[in-house]
């Protein structure tokens, strides 16, 4: 469905947006905060912690 | 609705033994479904899954390197800036992600997703599958058991008849919840026992794990704090009761909130942070300034800043600059119909054709006319962050189309129209009588301007004669019946705005854009839609003469307008 749209130029895609644009500190541990498309940012906060 | 009898039809068709599993996935793939959705629906061996996405066959769990030792609430304070501030803390009230995101330190939902759209447990104690019995053969219920000895912060026990009661308060009308339409597929929600909840849909549902899930619109209510409804629901919506790692201690509504430990929470060790200070107001730019340079606040959320400004601050600086690739694309949707020709006191009413789109050539030829490098590159963060795109669904693992392909081509394009024998005339071209003359709309924005201008320019070049119209977000994108400026009435030829998936199940996303006469062009079904089943339930289609019945869903609302 995505290609008969395309194919029939029924719309133009442009851009594939970020889903999220976010800043933090070198200090914090990048790899727990886990943002993603499907949930809310924050959704992990259980497991943020600082870079040891 | 045919996609969804199409993926119904696929669902038995495996059921039956009539087609593989690997058949069935791509049937699934081609209407937009990821795969790890497929893949916790159906029984699939590890090696299937793994051929299918890679890493699926593990057991799934939140991301948590570096807390096995840790002590809790030894990390001091968490220092968010969130330039947007909440308006209430009551997730199913939220008006948007900020909302949604200061409510969630507090309020849990049964099930997460892990950015590749991977469930995981959160307060329950398995993902449902087929193949534990949780999800029904015939897709109409869903078996959640809650973890065992969960407590609210109070101290009070969650229970099974906490999940039926969040079901009542988001559909109650009463309640005006933002996620109400989103819960109208279900038809009841059921206690088993004390820990165990049965979820039973109107009709099958391969989405079944859009409810109850996501710290989006998944939250649990807790029945003994909000039963009592009127001020209980007043001030649920400043000092929330959650299961969840942080509680409130001070709320002051669009400015700040002050959280510390829940003392009741159930993992020992966590939280890390011992008190968590979320402060709004500002702008993105001084947000940004705040994190990537002066290293003054920990995070900050939403930088919608230049990014060549955004770069220069992150360069060196006290902070790192993190872009996630999304399932929102910004796109030009082209008008079918004529928005000039007024016809049964419609303008682009679906029966009227548009005297210049409804060239197939002359729509190649803008397609041609549009440099989607430029404007990735230039307008916004670029690839990988911000690719340019020539697919409408994206960002959903395993629902990517490969066979699409975009290119700038202004020489072919002119020689399209030259061929199709739109004629020059002075700069603009004409056939019949009819010059190629454009209205392109979108919403007041910076990003959204330089866009305009840069197609604008281009697609003069090919000999159309362009006129910018940029109208002011609130109304472009408020679905009120007596606003005709919005983007549901198309009243011009050429549109420009994002939208996305509510979540990685995109059939409502894909169903928006079904014209149910036979053929995918959206604005036929002007005018007819408020008389399609199809739009009842689906609150995404447009309609010239009524308002949609139901809100647009909120989230969809909140991407769409970003």
């Amino acid at each position: 469905m995505n290609d008969m749209l395309i194919d029939d130029v029924v719309v133009i895609p442009l851009v594939q947006r970020a889903t999220e644009k976010y800043g933090l500190a070198k200090t914090l541990n990048k790899d727990n905060i886990a943002g993603g498309p499907f949930d809310a940012l924050y959704w992990n906060i259980a497991n943020w912690n600082r870079v040891s | 609705m045919a996609e969804k009898r199409r993926l119904w039809n696929a669902y038995q068709d495996l059921h039956a033994g009539r087609i593989s599993r690997r058949s069935f996935l791509q049937r699934a793939a081609a209407l937009g479904v990821a795969t790890p959705i497929v893949l916790s629906v159906l029984r699939l061996t590890d090696v299937a899954a793994q051929e299918a996405t890679p890493g699926a066959g593990a057991m799934a769990t939140p991301p948590s390197a570096g807390t096995e030792d840790q002590t809790r609430g030894a990390g001091g304070e968490l220092k968010l800036l969130q330039w947007q501030a909440p308006t209430t803390l009551n997730m199913h009230l939220a008006g948007s992600f900020k909302d949604q995101l200061a409510a969630c330190l507090v309020t849990e939902p049964l099930i997460h997703f892990l950015p590749d759209a991977t469930p995981i447990p959160c307060l329950v104690t398995e993902i449902p599958t087929q193949e534990n019995g949780r999800v029904a053969a015939d897709l109409l219920t869903v078996t959640y058991t809650l973890q065992n000895g969960i407590v609210w912060s109070d101290g009070e026990p969650l229970t099974a008849e906490d999940v039926v009661f969040t079901w009542k308060w988001i559909i109650d009308p009463a309640n005006q919840s933002s996620n109400a339409a989103l819960y109208e597929a279900i038809a009841s929600v059921d206690v088993v026992d004390d820990l165990t909840v049965k979820i039973s849909f109107k009709e099958p549902q391969l989405g079944w794990n859009s409810y109850f899930s996501s710290a989006q619109s998944g939250g649990i209510l807790p029945e003994h704090i909000l039963a009592a409804g009127g001020d209980a629901n007043t001030n649920f919506a400043v000092r929330p009761i959650g299961t969840g790692p942080y509680v409130v201690d001070d709320f002051v509504p669009n400015d700040a909130v002050q959280y510390s430990i829940n003392p009741n929470y159930r993992e020992p060790n966590k939280p890390f942070f011992t008190t968590v200070n979320l402060k709004g107001g500002g702008d993105a730019a001084s947000a940004a300034r705040a994190v990537l340079q002066t290293g003054d606040w920990d995070f900050a959320w939403n930088l919608q800043v230049d990014p060549a400004v955004l770069r220069d601050l992150a360069e060196g600086g006290q902070g790192d600059l993190v872009i996630i690739p999304g399932t929102a694309v910004e796109f030009l949707t082209l008008n079918f119909s004529d928005p000039n020709k007024e016809v049964d006191g419609q303008r682009s009413q679906w029966q009227t054709p548009n005297p210049v789109l409804s060239d197939k050539t002359v729509r190649q030829a803008l397609a041609l006319g549009v440099n989607r490098q430029a404007i990735s590159e230039n307008f916004y963060f670029g690839p990988p962050g911000e690719p340019p795109a020539s697919n409408i669904l994206l960002g959903i693992p395993g629902a990517t189309s490969p066979n699409t392909t975009w290119e700038f081509d202004l020489d072919k394009a002119n020689a399209l129209l030259d061929e199709a024998g739109w004629t020059r005339d002075g700069d603009v071209r004409q056939k019949n009588g009819v010059a190629l003359n454009l209205t392109y709309a979108t919403s007041v924005n910076e990003v959204r301007q330089k866009t305009q201008a840069l197609i604008k320019s281009d697609w003069e070049k090919l000999g159309f004669q362009v006129e910018l119209l940029q109208i002011d977000a609130g109304v472009f994108f408020d679905t009120s019946a007596g606003n005709d400026q919005n983007f549901y009435h198309m009243y011009w030829d050429v549109s420009e705005y994002a939208w996305s998936p509510a979540g990685p199940y995109p059939l409502s996303y894909m169903l928006r854009w079904v014209s149910h006469n036979g053929e995918n062009i959206p604005q036929k079904e002007n005018g007819r839609r408020s008389t399609n089943p199809a739009t009842t339930t689906r609150s995404t289609t447009r309609s010239t003469t009524k308002l949609p019945r139901k809100p647009i869903h909120r989230r969809q609302l909140s991407c769409s307008s970003r």
